[in-house]
């Protein structure tokens, strides 16, 4: 009995496992087809595909431009979630709950909403659509997610190491960088890949407040207007790999600090 | 009188609905060794955080030598602390935390290494400047926090429950440790405990606290064997309390009426009628069953290395503790004679009930 009920979860596991990762598996097998149809029958090998799509200025730009807004919009969401979280954990101020409440409300609110709003409000001050407005977009829809990842870490052995620089002469700035951020640095750099991969998968917001410049979710987009292609499963399966090398990296990268 | 280093004076601090100390006032001489002893929650650690300049009191003034430093901020404050769970800095290796405060003062690298070598060397730590904090001992980890603290060669260092985490062969030995090293640095060392022993050893001046007030302040040896209240007789080591009642005067003795018999007091007794009395177990001696009227008999012994611990009831169930260097002719059960010197018979007013 308890044979069969093994056998029952290996396979629920199995089903669910394969839900998920089928379609990627789909997308990057057809992105190997040799012909213009990313559909059965696969005739493959072939690298053609790959080549077409690193040899597309428009691409390529937009990759540069994808990672460039990512960086820039993770660094002011993890600057700003970890100013706003310092704050919040070491000064009993009242509204503290408000104050929490009104940080994390923006990850409750639709992409769709942010960007549009976004889109009003930078119009009216009179910046076009641009990178520097998506970078603000991402860097509004992270800060939630940092803000919340990097208090959440906040533990009270760091204000006692603080109180020790203090204590030892170091000025409020140095007991902040040479103790605290240290300290921190598992949930700041947690927190800025949380924020770059949210970032590099973006659509809704980077499409609404970009015009010319666009990033490469937005890229994708457009040049799937022209119908399906393998060039576009090349593409979806480089972006897939990025965000696994960055992931990996992030992950070993916490890994070894713990050891330490 | 030698004058003050450190003086505190008419200290309180209050919480909303909360009293954490009242009226505390000590003056602290230069290489004093301090111990602050009393329950939790009696205020010794908000006292040592006031002095640290981590708290600002609500009431009264801390002035340290010559200079009122009730609101200087703990950096510009000649003093440093060790704290409770050492707060060292994990990023950071052994030297890089001893030589941190140094390196605040902006004193040349030079200084900095050679001073760092020093203070290691102090707590016994040479050639460990090198190894992280992670690969060190607690003992080892406490060491640190100690050549830390005195490497910026603080007037005042405060400890705030040092050996606390430490295990308790460790801990004797840190003690001495400790004594070794407030002699070698010639700082005042405010050290702060709940544990008596080390209260008694390491301070040449103690100070008992309870419920935010102090309750007693002296030579560990007078606070031991005429504390100035009943609080501090019974926190300070084991005791026997009895109720008494006051029958006169007898030369410079005052005779009390207890449900054991009539002990005589040598202390000074002005008050009412009803007293508590109190001695402590070593004081009791056993003696031959004509040479006193007062009589127990024997329930209870455990033996204790360096001493047996025996119980004893009298009239009316009243249970006394008595500690003798050897009980080997007393069997349980066993009818006694007890004597109490009038010097070890202390009295106190009654418990408000």
């Amino acid at each position: 009995m308890t044979q069969v009920m093994r056998r029952v979860a290996q396979g629920y596991v199995a089903i669910v496992v394969g839900f998920i990762f089928l379609p990627v598996a789909v997308l990057v097998l057809f992105s190997f087809q040799a012909g213009r149809l990313p559909l059965p029958p696969f005739n493959g090998p072939s690298l053609h595909w790959y080549g077409a799509v690193l040899s597309d200025r428009g691409m390529m730009t937009a990759l540069a431009t994808s990672l460039v807004v990512g960086a820039m919009a993770s660094a002011v969401a993890t600057v700003l979630g970890f100013l706003a979280a310092y704050g919040v954990a070491r000064h009993s101020i009242a509204w503290r709950g408000g104050i929490e409440f009104a940080m994390l409300v923006p990850a409750s609110v639709s992409y769709l909403i942010v960007g549009l709003g976004l889109s009003v409000f930078l119009n009216g001050l009179g910046i076009r659509p641009s990178l520097a407005a998506v970078t603000i977009g991402h860097a509004v829809v992270t800060l939630p997610i940092t803000f919340s990842l990097i208090l959440s870490q906040m533990e009270p052995a760091h204000v006692q190491a603080e109180n020790a620089a203090r204590d030892l002469s170091a000025s409020d700035l140095e007991a902040l960088l040479l103790v605290t951020v240290p300290l921190m640095m598992p949930a700041i750099l947690a927190a800025f890949g949380i924020a770059f991969s949210l970032s590099w998968d973006e659509f809704i917001i980077a499409f609404l407040l970009t015009r010319f410049e666009v990033t490469l979710p937005v890229e994708i987009w457009t040049s799937l207007r022209s119908g399906l292609s393998p060039f576009i499963n090349a593409a979806g399966t480089l972006i897939f790999l990025i965000s696994l090398v960055i992931f990996l990296a992030f992950v070993f990268g916490l890994r070894r600090r713990a050891r330490s | 009188m030698t004058e003050a280093l450190l003086s505190v004076r008419a200290l309180g601090m209050s919480y909303p609905g909360h009293v954490a100390l009242s009226d505390v006032s000590l003056d602290i001489a230069p290489g004093s060794y301090l111990t602050l002893l009393g329950p939790s929650g009696s205020g010794k650690t908000t006292l040592l955080s006031i002095l640290g300049g981590f708290t600002a009191p609500t009431a009264g003034e801390v002035w340290l030598d010559g200079q009122d430093v009730t609101r200087m901020r703990p950096a510009d404050r000649p003093t440093t602390t060790v704290f409770q769970d050492y707060a060292l800095f994990p990023h950071m290796t052994v030297g890089r935390n001893v030589g941190f405060g140094l390196r605040m003062r902006r004193l040349p690298a030079s200084d900095v290494a050679a001073q760092v070598a020093s203070a290691l060397a102090m707590v016994g730590l040479t050639g460990k400047a090198d190894s992280p904090i992670s690969a060190l001992s607690g003992g080892q980890r406490q060491r640190v926090a100690l050549a830390r603290a005195l490497a910026v060669k603080p007037k005042v260092l405060l400890l705030d429950e040092p050996l606390g985490a430490l295990d308790m062969h460790l801990r004797q030995r840190m003690q001495d440790e400790l004594w070794r090293l407030q002699r070698t640095a010639g700082a005042v060392f405010i050290h702060v405990t709940h544990d008596q022993d080390e209260a008694m050893n390491l301070g040449d001046t103690v100070v008992v606290l309870n419920g935010g007030r102090i309750e007693d302040i002296g030579p560990p040896q007078r606070v031991y064997q005429s504390p100035r209240t009943a609080f501090t007789a019974a926190f300070m080591g084991e005791s026997n309390a009895l109720k008494g009642r006051v029958l006169g005067r007898d030369g410079g003795l005052t005779l009390v009426e207890t449900a054991i018999g009539v002990l005589a007091s040598a202390a000074p007794w002005e008050g009412g009628n009803q007293v508590r009395v109190m001695f402590r177990p070593e004081k009791v001696g056993i003696v031959v069953p004509d040479a006193s009227p007062l009589r127990l008999r024997v329930t209870g012994r455990s033996f204790q290395g360096a001493h047996v611990k025996i119980w004893a009831t009298g009239p009316q169930d009243t249970e006394i503790l008595i500690k003798l260097p050897d009980a080997a002719t007393l069997s349980d059960q066993a009818e006694i004679a007890i004597s109490v010197p009038p010097d070890a018979v202390l009295l106190y007013p009654p418990e408000v009930s």
